[in-house]
């Protein structure tokens, strides 16, 4: 399903420019792709997060769609409930025309407290798309590290310094969680590779049923990098292998892209000084055990997608 | 620690928790609470932090530490607050000597973020299902924050029951000097988990014995928890009384609304109840000597309401809405209030 750009230059963006994001949000970015990605009428809502807060700032709304911002925890089931009601009001007669219906959500509103309203919805399999705009820390509050956050990631709350490197943990891997809910369409998407993330936008969108997908999304802020890279951070990501781009449609998995020669990952840390202490020798141990977990997740996505190994 | 310092009142909730003994804290980033757990995360020592995956896991992760013997604390603001409901009901069931702080914002839901408010006030009361007594506890400063954070762990070991810190988007954003002025600790004489068989259990129960259908059972639990606090909440009888010559005006106000009220005090008297539940008996008797009573709060007639079924005479009222605290809007309502009651 090729995206034709021409015929997105004559589209009007569903996000109007003036919103309050950083110049260089890769969040911003995700967001306005998946609008502009949609075909019939859509109806969004937003969980608690930078892009609600930076999208809606008083007496402003960047919103050109039907837009709700709910609480922090419970997108998806607020939009069960609208996505529920336009069935009944449509089975009634009330109500005409196709509509899709889309939620967004930070990493801290889906991977943490919104996971429990999110299971839910794709379980009970509402006609949705929900959409983790992925920038992997509570940027919103003050960078405070989530289930997201890369292992050794310096946030408020892993910070670095003498009794800490870091965040301990590895991230949790959510795509996965969504695929175990035998989901339609899963997904896995980055801003710099825009055809690919409107591609499975539009397929996502076609399909009925629940579709979930994730889409890493750089900030600047939290990241540490200029905000001349953010898409490039985001590339080298998917390079290095830490964030694969494939899909799950019905259970069958496939790998969208396979880099020519797979990156170290201190090609992806270095730029960034959320890592910073990796670089330092006495922290080498620490990027092994990073590289490790990258190349174990790789191979078995791999296997995963009947991709020969390597 | 003790001395003078430049303080803001969140960090002064961390470094007086710590100074109470502070084992555990658990808690989930929230404007305008997050910075207590940012200074908590970088405090080195016997701190055990835990960032949890949201509030209803931070206060169930406290119960659980405070039975297993901990100091334990938790830190929020109306939203999670609100989720922690249940969690709340749940420690003073089983009960769970803990801390919570909120961190009060401008409500319903998201609110006003960035703005402080006082619209948890019966949710402090309330907002968990059942009968429960909590005591719970107000101050206006930074240096108050910090004392009265030590008295909010003292009276949750002498209750054995979660106590409720209230501060303000306001005053948890406040940096002033702050004079630490340290409180003698109490200790906890319960045994923790771990030690021989021990059963806690949400239900009804008598001792260790759940007793989920005995009405008699949960009347007599019901009684001996509100025993319980009311014994303990009359030894953190907290308030501040201003009386002025030949007032005939008492105003009531706590927390950020109170520091605008001190500019009345000239004219008015005041009285500022720290201990905001159980409600002080104190008001009711000083409050005869008054012609008007009239409460100021940054929320639309909570506390209000409870002074009138304190003192059984209606109050005058001046609502201070959508983080705005104005001398001027204070003005304007002992105006209102003066007309309508002469």
């Amino acid at each position: 399903m090729a995206i034709n750009l021409k015929e997105l230059s004559k589209k009007t963006v569903p996000l109007s420019p003036g919103h309050r994001a950083c110049a260089g949000c890769g969040s911003i970015i995700t967001i306005k792709l998946v609008l502009m990605a949609a075909e019939d009428p859509i109806v969004c809502v937003s969980a608690t997060g930078c892009m609600e807060v930076v999208t809606t700032i008083y007496p402003y709304t960047a919103w050109r769609v039907p837009f709700m911002h709910n609480a922090f925890e419970n997108a998806a089931a607020t939009l069960s409930g609208i996505e529920t009601a336009y069935r009944s009001l449509l089975g009634q007669g009330k109500i005409s025309g196709k509509i899709k219906f889309i939620a967004f959500g930070g990493d801290g509103g889906t991977y943490d407290i919104g996971l429990q309203s999110l299971s839910g919805a794709m379980e009970r399999g509402h006609d949705m798309l929900y959409v983790c705009y992925d920038n992997e820390a509570y940027m919103n509050t003050g960078i405070q590290r989530s289930s997201s956050t890369p292992f050794c990631a310096a946030t408020s709350t892993s910070p670095v310094g003498k009794a800490s490197r870091g965040k301990k943990q590895y991230p949790k891997d959510l795509t996965k969680i969504m695929v175990a809910h035998r989901l339609p369409y899963v997904a896995q998407a980055s801003p710099h590779n825009w055809q690919d993330l409107m591609a499975k936008t539009r397929k996502a969108l076609s399909i009925e049923g629940p579709k979930f997908m994730n889409v890493i999304s750089s900030c600047h802020r939290g990241w540490r990098v200029p905000m001349t890279d953010s898409l490039e951070v985001c590339r080298l990501a998917v390079e290095s292998c830490y964030w694969p781009l494939f899909e799950v449609e019905d259970g069958a998995w496939k790998l969208n892209y396979r880099p020519r020669q797979k990156l170290p990952i201190t090609e992806w840390i270095k730029g960034q000084k959320r890592f910073a202490h990796l670089l330092k020798p006495e922290n080498q141990p620490m990027v092994a055990r990073m590289q490790e977990e990258v190349d174990r997740r790789w191979g078995e996505l791999l296997q995963l997608c009947g991709e020969k190994a390597g | 620690m003790t001395g003078r310092l430049i303080l803001q009142g969140n960090d002064a909730v961390a470094l007086g928790a710590v100074k109470a003994g502070l084992d555990f804290f658990a808690g989930y980033p929230i404007t305008p609470a997050s910075e207590i757990l940012h200074a908590l995360v970088e405090y080195p020592g016997q701190v055990k932090v835990l960032q949890m995956e949201d509030e209803i896991a931070s206060i169930n992760a406290c119960v659980g530490a405070a039975l297993a013997g901990a100091k334990a604390m938790t830190a929020t603001s109306g939203p999670g607050f609100s989720l922690m409901q249940e969690g709340i009901g749940l420690g003073h069931m089983v009960e769970a000597p803990l801390v919570i702080v909120d961190v009060q914002r401008v409500g319903p839901s998201t609110g006003m973020p960035t703005f402080g408010a006082q619209g948890d006030l019966l949710q402090c009361r309330w907002g968990s299902h059942g009968d429960y007594f909590p005591i719970v506890l107000y101050p206006n400063s930074v240096s108050e924050i910090y004392t009265q954070t030590i008295h909010a762990f003292n009276a949750a070991e002498e209750s054995m029951s979660p106590v409720v810190l209230l501060t303000d988007g306001c005053l948890g954003h406040l940096f002033e000097t702050a004079e630490l002025v340290d409180v003698p600790l109490k200790t906890r004489t319960a045994r923790p988990l771990g030690g021989g068989s021990r059963h806690f259990t949400s239900l009804t129960h008598a001792g260790d014995h759940p007793k989920a259908t005995v009405p008699s059972a949960h009347q007599e639990l019901i009684a001996a928890l509100a025993a319980k606090t009311a014994g303990v909440a009359a030894r953190y009888a907290f308030y501040e009384y201003l009386p002025v010559k030949g007032a005939d005006t008492l105003l009531v106000a706590f927390g950020a609304a109170s520091r605008a009220a001190y500019h009345f005090k000239g004219e008015c008297a005041i009285f500022r109840p720290i201990r905001i539940f159980p409600m002080l008996e104190e008001l009711a008797e000083i409050a005869r000597g008054y012609r008007r009573v009239v409460v100021i709060e940054m929320n639309a007639g909570q506390y209000k309401l409870l002074v009138e079924a304190l003192i059984h005479r209606p109050v005058g009222f001046i609502p201070l809405l959508g983080g705005a605290v104005r001398v001027s809007q204070i003005e304007e309502g002992l105006k209102k209030c003066l007309q309508e009651s002469t």
